[in-house]
């Protein structure tokens, strides 16, 4: 089934049509129930309570609303807290029925991208492994990490591709007692964030109208198996993916254009935990300094694990060399929680972002001294012992409220 | 130097790398080439340099999307040794090079090219990869790449001094969290149940990847094997 150079050309010797009777590529998920078909795998079907959005080619893709499975996210959770929290705090105000398992593991994709110690069918499995234990549960998957994501979808292709990779899969998954199962679609869930964004709107109290935002598309939610982004003709004419982007309109943001929004972050996988010096010099040249030089915004906003990290944490060595630097990143979940009036430290965990977020807050009119002074009471009962940790029952009140234009 | 009639070479590369015989690096080359995935990856190459202007690689080293895809689809194999032995761990696998109009995915290509450099022993690869060991350790027993105790001020020091912060209050920022898989959780990103980590060892020995470990860095291996086989007997 590998695609002749003929259909390359075709494909990009033309303008996009969205129209899904003409796409320049195959259609996935045909190839799935074909599959299924003949008893090679299962797949698993959509929930009910899901909705339908356009992709690049004008394909339809279905977004669960409830009843998912959360493949959360290792850098996410790891080093971004509030960035995880902030996802499921949004599932919480609208009472949503989810899924947080702790027989998860990581795609491990970051290690793959970044050294190569493993192979084909081991990443293969992982997923599968993965997909296995939400089916299970009858939950359906959605995807936290932007990498996990991408990487997913180039294994399914590979998988359906590829009859001895299925092969090897099905007799490792035989071993774990597991079937070789995918989902009918595969979902990030700044898609979900994406098909909720009017919603999220609706219940919005802190205004932020005033804020200008840029917007750091993330490489491996649209340039890895491309056709399956969410596009809109009403966002940037269909050109760009609409994700992220159509959430902070709906919110009142105002989003700023700049030069270099198709150039990653810098992040480099490998480069981002032992060769900083480039993921640095990117970041900075090409992507914080470019928006400040072009645009100034209050804020960048991203959907991915790496993206945030690398935006984030690369502006404070840049100070030492006098570069343009000093914009917050926020992913667009945390964006979301903040606008519907989440704790700024219980849910959407400022503390762990390292470029100052204090002149965000203060443009909002967000009294974000008084929040950290909460915050600290409760540290303060966690360490005397009276108080174990912080649960939804004092993070899901939303508690930030600002005037909210009409 | 200006280009003459001497130094220009038009042809296939010169042999940079003579400790290594032409037959092995042949050999390496078509390890790559016969992957299965290979195929999809590449078509061929206009030399139009979409993928280069792309690439965040190739502004800060010296590095081409564009020559990895003319050598692997001219099969120069001199040159395809010195993109394995040295270009490959440049490249930051964006994928931004999809953008290609020939179809082509040279960091597809790379992703090969490094899983042979990995799986051959390759010692500019174990060079490369020698700081990184620490994170394969992670992500192979917790099945988590990063962990909150990972943003310690000695790994991170070009994060400013909130990586201080964020490593001595570690412990009462991490309860401080209402996810409940990530409460108080500190050595990996969310809590894993066992059965879990013990499926993700089966899937470790039964796919080959912990040989793939042993070539890249036995003592590694050994601290892996170790842990995961004592697991895995105890059940």
């Amino acid at each position: 089934m590998t695609t002749t150079v003929e259909e390359i050309l075709e494909r990009k010797s033309h303008a996009v049509v969205r129209d899904a009777q003409v796409a320049p590529t195959h259609d996935i998920r045909e190839a799935l129930f074909e599959l299924e078909a003949k008893g090679e795998i299962v797949v698993q079907r959509m929930p009910e309570n899901h909705v339908e959005v356009t992709t690049k080619f004008g394909r339809t893709k279905k977004i669960p609303i409830d009843h998912t499975w959360h493949h959360k996210s290792c850098g996410q959770c790891g080093h971004i807290p509030g960035y995880t929290s902030s996802i499921f705090w949004l599932h919480r105000q609208f009472g949503l029925d989810y899924l947080d398992p702790t027989d998860q593991t990581s795609c491990t994709g970051w290690n793959y991208y970044a050294s190569a110690t493993s192979n084909a069918a081991a990443q293969a499995a992982v997923m599968v492994r993965n997909f296995a234990a939400a089916y299970e549960t009858g939950y359906f998957p959605m995807i936290h990490c932007g990498t996990s994501y991408g990487h997913y979808k180039e294994i399914r292709e590979q998988l359906v591709h590829h009859k001895e990779l299925r092969d090897e899969v099905r007799r490792i998954l035989d071993k774990l007692g597991k079937p070789l199962v995918l989902p009918e679609e595969i979902v990030h869930y700044s898609e979900w964030v994406h098909v909720m964004r009017k919603k999220f709107a609706e219940k919005q109290t802190v205004d932020m109208s005033m804020i200008t935002a840029t917007v750091h598309p993330a490489c491996h939610y649209y340039k890895i198996v491309a056709e399956d982004a969410i596009y809109d003709p009403d966002i940037y004419g269909g050109q760009r993916t609409a994700t992220v982007t159509a959430t902070l309109e709906a919110l009142g943001i105002n989003v700023a254009d700049y030069s270099t929004w198709f150039d990653c972050c810098g992040f480099g996988f490998r480069h981002v935990l032992v060769q900083r010096d480039f993921t640095r010099s990117f970041a900075v040249l090409r992507k914080i300094e470019t928006m400040k030089n072009e645009v100034n915004p209050d804020l960048t906003v991203t959907h991915d694990t790496g993206c945030v990290t690398t935006l984030d944490k690369s502006q404070f060595a840049a100070k030492a060399h006098d570069r343009k630097v000093g914009i917050p990143v926020l992913s667009d979940a945390q964006v979301a929680a903040l606008a519907m009036g989440a704790h700024p430290f219980r849910v959407v965990q400022f503390h762990w972002h390292s470029t100052d977020w204090r002149p965000f807050l203060d443009k909002l009119g967000i009294n974000w001294q008084k929040y950290w002074d909460e915050f600290q009471g409760d540290l303060d009962a966690i360490r005397a012992g009276t108080k174990s940790g912080i649960t939804w029952e004092d993070a899901d009140k939303p508690v930030v409220s600002t005037q909210v234009h009409a | 130097m200006p280009t003459t009639q001497e130094n220009w070479n038009p042809g296939k590369a010169a042999n940079r790398h003579p400790e290594v015989s032409y037959e092995e690096k042949e050999r390496l080359f078509f390890e790559v080439k016969n992957d299965p995935r290979y195929e999809d990856f590449l078509y061929g190459c206009y030399e139009c340099g979409i993928c280069v202007s792309t690439c965040p690689s190739a502004r800060f080293y010296d590095y081409s999307p564009r020559v990895i895809a003319q050598a692997m689809a001219r099969e120069d194999i001199e040159r395809v040794y010195d993109i394995i032995s040295e270009d490959i761990w440049n490249c930051a696998q964006c994928f931004s090079c999809l953008r290609c109009p020939r179809g082509n995915n040279p960091g597809g290509l790379v992703t090969l090219l490094r899983e042979v450099a990995v799986k051959n022993g390759l010692q500019e690869t174990k060079d490369v990869l020698q700081g990184y060991s620490r994170v394969i350790y992670k992500v192979m027993l917790k099945g988590n790449q990063v962990s909150p105790d990972m943003l310690q001020p000695d790994f991170f020091p070009d994060w400013g001094p909130w990586v201080g912060q964020f490593s001595a209050n570690m412990p009462v920022w991490r309860k401080a969290i209402p996810v409940d898989t990530l409460r108080g959780v500190t050595d990996a990103a969310w809590k894993t149940n066992r059965k879990t980590l013990l499926e993700l060892y089966t899937i470790w020995f039964e796919t080959g990847n912990m040989d793939i470990i042993k070539e890249i860095d036995e003592g590694l291996y050994d601290l892996l094997a170790d842990v995961m086989q004592e697991e895995l007997e105890e059940g």
